[in-house]
């Protein structure tokens, strides 16, 4: 064999290798253990992708095509193998999130809100279990023109329609309130394939315009799309923020509270800092105490203040002027790219709007079943069929999440008070972690039934 | 900071868009032509103007350069001003059926390969070693406020 063509040979073999393992890998995973569709429709593209990349790499091999001919195939082949890593770190966190390692319910709750919002009717949402500890989606639009090139290469099937990935950390798998926080993750999926990024840009550049000047207009290509890079992606981050909260009410901040809190985020100047594609969590409960303010949430929650809300109002009361983004030797542009991107803000809270309006949390039914709620937690019973009057109600979704939420933080006593052997005067914390992890647990087998069950408002 | 994935994944869509760009130009140079030529020639000159910003504003349909990190790759590989001539000579070269010197054609040709097989490595390298870099006239932007 020649001496070029032994060293593509070794290559492609490699790859070939390579990519064999990873089929058999999905197709093992998909007959042993049981995913939900989204995970199931990724493995099926993933195999079937790795039998045409098997193909094309033979093809490459014993085809006269100049452009088949080394270099360019060798250079292919690197391509493709980068490819393959990139599939490689999805492959095993979404093998990892079979069914018994995630929070079903919820994701069947959120798969369903998303449904419910227009133009979202096919999405489909690939869980990953994440080693890091915190929750984040994988922007599908570049996965997704990077899939479309190879397809081209390979003539291979395109990349699933609709599809989303959303990671949460192995370490939460069966919690529900810290979960909450894929919503977020599903408003970055929903900003994304609205193509709000695009849409945004002429306001981007407006108040890029109008805080930078003529400086800004004139700029080069690469630091105009740095400055427009920043904005929008705070605008996504407000973005995904305020869909979260208009969607799952108050339970969305406290869940954030509780995720900061452990990640030890939430102290000054660190709650103060913008970086380059986060805002500052003072910035962000601003935005989400405004919404629920706004929409009635905060008024609805009760006199006594639980910690995680004194907390919000304090965060959120912090001045704009004391933002910081620290752009290195330039200090002054980070407090001029963050009052470019406040005046972006409203067009973001419109977006939000236009797309979750129909679907946003209604604080009507928080109100009247919020007590009961309680009353059923605080006996230990799960809270998805609640005696009124002798009549029997289905509480919806969100306003037992909210309820649950709410109990877990203010009255945890109440059911701490029921358990044999506790002692008030000498309270213990894995008491208090043990009956916190109950309550979720309750809630989670909660919305389970109102899975079914809300198909009847009404039952008795 | 953007996650290094997403970083990635942006730089190898350039790569990928850089191979489909050289398949087409170094089959059109040993066989005089290639399938879909004209169509992969328009939509290169369509994503340099956008890494240039003379580009129309709808830029829903920019795929290779359409964030920073792209842009940095191609301004790593060449200048602007550089990046302009290419995008001279890709149109030049649609209009090579009617070329009066078929040495200028070859001599496109070649500039243009040279051009995206820079482009395809850099894209590749950046793959690997993702580094965030800020760009260049940072500190002017300040000055007018």
């Amino acid at each position: 064999m020649h001496s070029e063509l032994a060293g593509l040979m070794q290559d492609a073999a490699s790859l070939h290798r390579f990519v064999r393992f990873l089929r058999e890998f999905c197709e093992e995973r998909r007959a042993t253990h049981h995913y939900l569709s989204s995970s199931r429709a990724f493995f099926l593209y993933v195999q079937q992708l790795a039998e045409k990349t098997e193909t094309f790499l033979q093809r490459l091999i014993s085809s006269p095509e100049p452009t088949y001919r080394s270099p360019r195939a060798e250079r292919k082949v690197a391509a493709l193998k980068r490819f393959w890593t990139v599939l490689h770190w999805l492959i095993k966190p979404a093998a990892d999130a079979h069914t018994l390692r995630v929070p079903v319910p919820l994701l069947g709750l959120l798969e369903r809100h998303l449904r419910s919002l227009g133009g979202f009717s096919e999405s489909k949402v690939v869980t990953l279990l994440s080693p890091d500890l915190n929750y984040f989606q994988y922007r599908t639009g570049p996965l997704r023109e990077l899939a479309a090139q190879v397809t081209l290469m390979l003539d291979a099937p395109p990349f699933p329609e609709g599809l989303g990935f959303i990671a949460i950390p192995y370490s939460q798998e069966s919690r529900l309130f810290t979960n909450l926080l894929l919503y977020h993750e599903l408003g970055h999926f929903a900003f994304e394939t609205e193509g709000n990024a695009a849409g945004l840009l002429p306001q981007v550049d407006d108040a890029l315009t109008a805080v930078l000047g003529e400086q800004f207009a004139s700029a080069p290509e690469p630091l105009r799309s740095w400055c427009r890079g920043r904005l929008v992606a705070w605008c996504e981050e407000t973005y995904a923020d305020l869909f979260a909260t208009f969607l799952i009410g108050p339970a969305y901040s406290f869940a954030s509270i509780e995720l900061f809190n452990l990640l030890a985020l939430l102290e000054a100047p660190r709650s103060l800092r913008f970086d380059s594609e986060h805002t500052a969590d003072a910035y962000r409960f601003n935005e989400q105490l405004n919404y629920l303010k706004n929409a009635g949430w905060w008024q609805c929650l009760g006199g006594a203040k639980t910690e995680h809300q004194k907390l919000i109002e304090k965060l959120a009361a912090r001045k704009e002027e004391e933002y910081l983004y620290p752009v290195p030797d330039i200090p002054q542009l980070g407090s001029l790219l963050i009052r470019a991107f406040l005046r972006v803000r409203v067009p973001v809270r419109e977006l939000v709007a236009k797309t979750c309006k129909e679907c946003a949390a209604d604080t009507r039914p928080f109100v009247a079943y919020s007590e009961a709620i309680w009353r059923y937690l605080a006996n230990a019973t799960v809270p998805s069929t609640l005696s009124l009057g002798g009549e029997a109600f289905h509480p919806p979704e969100v306003a037992t999440i909210n309820s649950a939420f709410l109990f877990s933080l203010a009255s945890l006593s109440r059911l701490l008070a029921k358990v044999e052997g506790y002692d008030a005067s000498r309270p213990k914390v894995s008491d208090y972690g043990q009956v916190a992890g109950r309550i979720e647990l309750w809630t989670m087998k909660a919305i389970e039934d109102l899975a079914l069950l809300s198909r009847r408002p009404k039952v008795g | 900071m953007l996650s290094d994935t997403e970083a990635r994944i942006r730089y190898l869509i350039v790569g990928f868009f850089a191979q489909r760009v050289l398949d087409a130009l170094v089959r059109c140079a040993e066989t005089g032509d290639a399938p879909e030529f004209d169509t992969t020639m328009k939509t290169a000159i369509r994503e340099l103007q956008a890494a240039t910003g003379t580009q129309p504003e709808d830029r829903r349909d920019i795929r290779a350069f359409s964030n920073y990190e792209q842009i940095r790759t191609l301004d790593e590989v060449r200048s602007q001003v550089q990046v302009r001539n290419m995008i001279r000579v890709l149109t030049g070269l649609l209009e090579r059926r009617n070329a009066k010197d078929p040495a200028s054609v070859q001599r496109g040709l070649d500039e243009a390969i040279d051009f995206f097989s820079q482009l395809e490595s850099q894209a590749l390298r950046n793959f690997d070693q993702p580094v965030e870099s800020l760009p260049s006239g940072l500190r002017e932007l300040c000055t007018a406020s």
